[in-house]
């Protein structure tokens, strides 16, 4: 390197620098995935499809165990109780739930309170806003009035697990489980329970967390 | 004379393998609410309709080859004036067809505005064996 000139040491410290991004393949485009025409692999994690898959799962067994139809008509009200994840992933539990509520919803058989939930309410609006009847800057008109919050009937809780294992063929084998109950507060009764096993196979080079 | 029967068979074994060679007619749709793709390898009962208020319905596929089928079902759901009803139970689900043997998909209306459904199997590309 000492004999070379200043311009030739210039040119090969570039020619090395760019030889990485030569060797390196053409990599994959970034595209939109339709989720109703998904070709990508599988992956031995929880994705999108998984959640929808199970929500989906829960849901048509709610609807057809009659377990959210009212005897007398109208709309269940339910809370979103604890719901636990005990995989090893770093996963949100809305990631199901609200594809669970959503659904029960459009059904027109159940309606979320956000008022009250596990660990505090989701929306804490609805009890911050009757603060305003005691201000004269707002018109009382438009305040809620007392006893016209609907206290739930249902509560909605459950878990997600998850288990490992090598199998003797030098695979290795995940099971996911997401588990949930349907419990009548006014009775302390599950009206309806149930469980989506989801089940993974792959090498044991992947990772599952 | 020989070589008017030599010329007419040289014409029928022609004709033969050109009709033999030629693409089989389509089966006749059978229910046009269950469409499964050609390379599903699978093929399917009618559905079993229960009306109600939430509207169900049940269909059986059938596999006939030695192989394990894992197909994709994805059902749409329409509404009285023909509309496709936007709902998570239309999320594509996957499940496998045995070999030989058969495995049923039980479907519900997301909401009693559903008054008809299409169900459509496809093979499921994603299934790969790692071994």
């Amino acid at each position: 390197m000492k004999n070379f000139s200043m311009a030739t040491r210039h040119l090969m410290i570039a020619i090395v620098g760019c030889l990485p991004m030569a060797c390196a393949g053409p990599g994959i485009p970034t595209t939109m995935i339709d989720p109703r025409a998904d070709r990508t692999a599988i992956g031995m994690g929880l994705d999108s499809r998984d959640f929808e898959s199970a929500a989906a799962t829960v849901v048509q067994d709610m609807l057809q165990s009659g377990a959210v139809t009212k005897p007398a008509g109208g709309r269940y009200v339910l809370v979103i109780s604890r719901v636990t994840n005990d995989t090893m992933q770093r996963i949100d539990t809305d990631q199901l739930v609200k594809l669970i509520r959503v659904e029960l919803l459009k059904s027109g058989k159940v309606v979320t309170t956000t008022a009250v939930g596990f660990g505090g309410a989701e929306d804490p609006m609805a009890m911050q806003s009757r603060d305003l009847r005691n201000s004269k800057e707002f018109n009382q008109a438009n305040v809620a009035r007392q006893g016209q919050m609907v206290a739930p009937e249902l509560s909605l809780s459950g878990k997600m697990l998850q288990t490992n294992n090598r199998l003797g063929d030098g695979s290795q084998r995940v099971d996911y489980s997401f588990q949930l109950s349907l419990t009548d507060l006014r009775t302390g009764l599950a009206l309806w329970e149930g469980s989506k096993p989801i089940s993974k196979r792959g090498t044991n080079e992947t990772v599952s967390w | 004379m020989s070589r008017f029967w030599r010329s007419l068979a040289i014409v029928g074994i022609v004709a033969g393998l050109g009709s033999a060679c030629a693409a089989p007619t389509p089966a006749p749709p059978r229910d046009l609410r269950v469409m499964l793709t050609p390379d599903a390898g699978v093929y399917a009962d009618a559905p079993h309709v229960v009306p109600g208020t939430l509207l169900e319905a049940s269909l059986r596929l059938v596999n006939p080859s030695p192989q394990d089928r894992p197909v994709v079902q994805t059902t749409d759901w329409i509404d009285a004036a023909g509309l496709i009803i936007q709902t998570l139970l239309s999320t594509p689900q996957r499940l496998t067809v045995p070999r030989y043997g058969d495995a049923v998909i039980r479907v519900i209306a997301p909401t009693p505005a559903a008054v008809q459904f299409r169900i459509r199997v496809e093979p499921d590309l994603s299934a790969i064996d790692p071994s």
